[in-house]
């Protein structure tokens, strides 16, 4: 952590708040000189961003997208960590199967999403489907690097210590990988957020993406802005909540790798 | 009493019976019929000179390593795999702590076959043996070397080893720490009367702490020479140093380490 003192620190948000503020003035001045239907005021966008975050839009349209990234996401980390750590731990596997990963992790996972549709409908089944299949290849990516990289060394203490294989995974394999399958995770966030909002631009009837779609074509454009902006505070939401929890489970990986490199 | 003064009367802990060890299909052997026994509560010492394979021969006493030829006998008895009743202590501590454990569940990693109660009790006793309770809450990372190596030991006494197997433990820590080490060793094994198999490549250090010396040669490996150390216990990194009869032992076994480096350096 780098010493601040207060009045930097004072000085610091001061300066974030002024660019803020110098941001929506332009907005405002933009919209209140050059009136356009793309260009609604800040109060009405205010307006529409606080209908949508209580209350019946709040239930209807933010919660079900929440929902489906929430679930989405910790449906790839499962699978991603749990295939990744076997791929990692069996080596021996890894050869064969590398082209296949390579191949999912070069594919942008939303040209996947006509396909899912087809085969799922326009469901929550496939919703998640698609988040769990953009979210699982950065996960077991990072997991299987992870097992691969746990030292021998450790290994060996191991099974000097009496470890079965079972043990092995669970007391030495999943927590000396942990930090790697975690910088995965950070990946995977973003990858669920972006198939989130496009499985519901393109075949939803409730949720962000639809939201933001519908009030589109109604041409209700500070429903459009209070969407997007809902959108990035949920992001920012499993973002916090995400690095949050690292930090507990992490909490004895940064002074390690402080100390050694 | 020394052992290697009745051999009959006593039933070795641990016995090398002609093991042999190459790498690379037989293309770099390492260990070429590596034969000697250990005492019950025998202080051992394995050395020679670098690069001559000792590792590779405590890895095959361990059974993480299978030999090729000749076998490893713990009270006669063949075994694979490391065996319960050994612990290790490995030279590089910074790699063979658990970074995510604290230093109290270090020192009790392998201990899941106990109950807790007899769990905690093992751990308190290996970490006040090693005058580690202080620090039973810290992490390896906020601990020194010396601190680090003597979590891995505590590691290891609370497994209560019949055999305490030390892989060059001293040698990546500084001279003041490595004689504090060493002490702290000497007083645990002598304190627990247990067998320790030490490797080292320090000639000073496999004198000042073993009852008997084991002098490797170069590679392959096989044993040279086989020296008592009758010094009087407990040892002073002072006292026993200065005596004559130390630094009698101590050129014995340097010279019959220096034979075998000798030819090795004359080579083209």
């Amino acid at each position: 952590m780098r010493p601040e003192s207060l009045r930097q620190r004072i000085a610091e948000r001061a300066g974030q708040a002024l660019l803020l503020l110098t941001l929506l003035a332009c907005w405002q001045a933009a919209a209140i000189f050059f009136p356009a239907p793309h260009l609604p005021r800040l109060e009405r966008i205010a307006l529409s961003f606080w209908n949508l975050v209580h209350g019946e839009l709040l239930v209807r349209e933010v919660l079900p997208s929440a929902a489906r990234v929430g679930a989405g996401l910790a449906l790839g980390i499962v699978l991603g960590t749990a295939i990744g750590l076997a791929i990692g731990y069996f080596r021996a596997l890894d050869p064969w199967l590398r082209p296949v990963l390579e191949f999912l992790r070069a594919l942008p996972a939303v040209t996947i999403l006509p396909a899912a549709l087809l085969l799922l409908g326009p469901s929550d089944a496939m919703r998640v489907s698609i988040i769990v299949f953009g979210c699982a290849p950065p996960v077991l990516l990072a997991a299987i690097d992870g097992a691969r990289r746990v030292d021998e060394l450790l290994l060996d203490t191991a099974r000097v210590c009496g470890l079965g294989p079972g043990h092995t995974v669970a007391r030495v394999i999943v927590p000396a990988a942990l930090p790697q399958v975690f910088a995965g995770i950070r990946v995977a966030l973003g990858v669920a957020l972006i198939m989130m909002v496009i499985s519901e631009l393109l075949a939803a009837n409730n949720g962000l993406g639809a939201f933001i779609q519908r009030n589109q074509r109604l041409f209700n454009t500070a429903n459009v802005y209070a969407g997007v902006l809902v959108i990035g505070v949920l992001a920012w939401l499993f973002t916090a909540g995400m690095l949050e929890l690292e930090k507990r489970v992490l909490h004895w990986h940064r002074g390690w790798r402080g100390v050694t490199q | 009493m020394f052992p290697g003064d009745d051999v009959t009367a006593m039933r070795p802990i641990l016995s090398v019976d002609a093991v042999t060890k190459s790498y690379g299909g037989g293309a770099m052997p390492v260990l070429q019929d590596a034969r000697f026994w250990q005492a019950e509560g025998e202080f051992l010492a394995v050395v020679g000179p670098s690069g001559c394979g000792k590792t590779t021969l405590l890895r095959c006493i361990a059974g993480l390593m299978k030999p090729d030829g000749g076998r490893v006998l713990h009270r006669g008895v063949e075994h694979a795999n490391p065996p319960r009743w050994l612990s290790i202590v490995f030279q590089d501590y910074n790699r063979s702590l658990f970074p995510w454990l604290s230093v109290r569940r270090n020192a009790g990693f392998g201990l899941h076959n106990l109950d807790k109660a007899q769990r905690e009790r093992r751990v308190e006793e290996a970490l006040a043996a090693v005058g580690l309770s202080h620090a039973a809450e810290l992490y390896p990372w906020q601990l020194s070397g010396g601190m680090q190596q003597r979590t891995a030991l505590a590691r290891s006494i609370a497994a209560s080893p019949e055999l305490l197997l030390l892989d060059e433990p001293f040698a990546s820590v500084d001279a003041q720490t490595r004689m504090d080490l060493q002490d702290l060793v000497m007083r645990i094994c002598q304190d627990m009367k247990l067998a320790t198999l030490l490797v080292t490549h320090d000639i000073d250090e496999a004198v000042l702490m073993a009852d008997r010396v084991v002098v490797l040669s170069t590679r392959p490996a096989r044993v040279v020479d086989d020296i008592r150390v009758p010094l009087a216990r407990p040892r002073d990194q002072l006292a026993t140093k200065e005596s004559q009869e130390f630094l009698q032992l101590r050129h014995r076994v340097f010279t019959a380490v220096r034979q075998q480096v000798k030819p090795q350096a004359h080579r083209p």
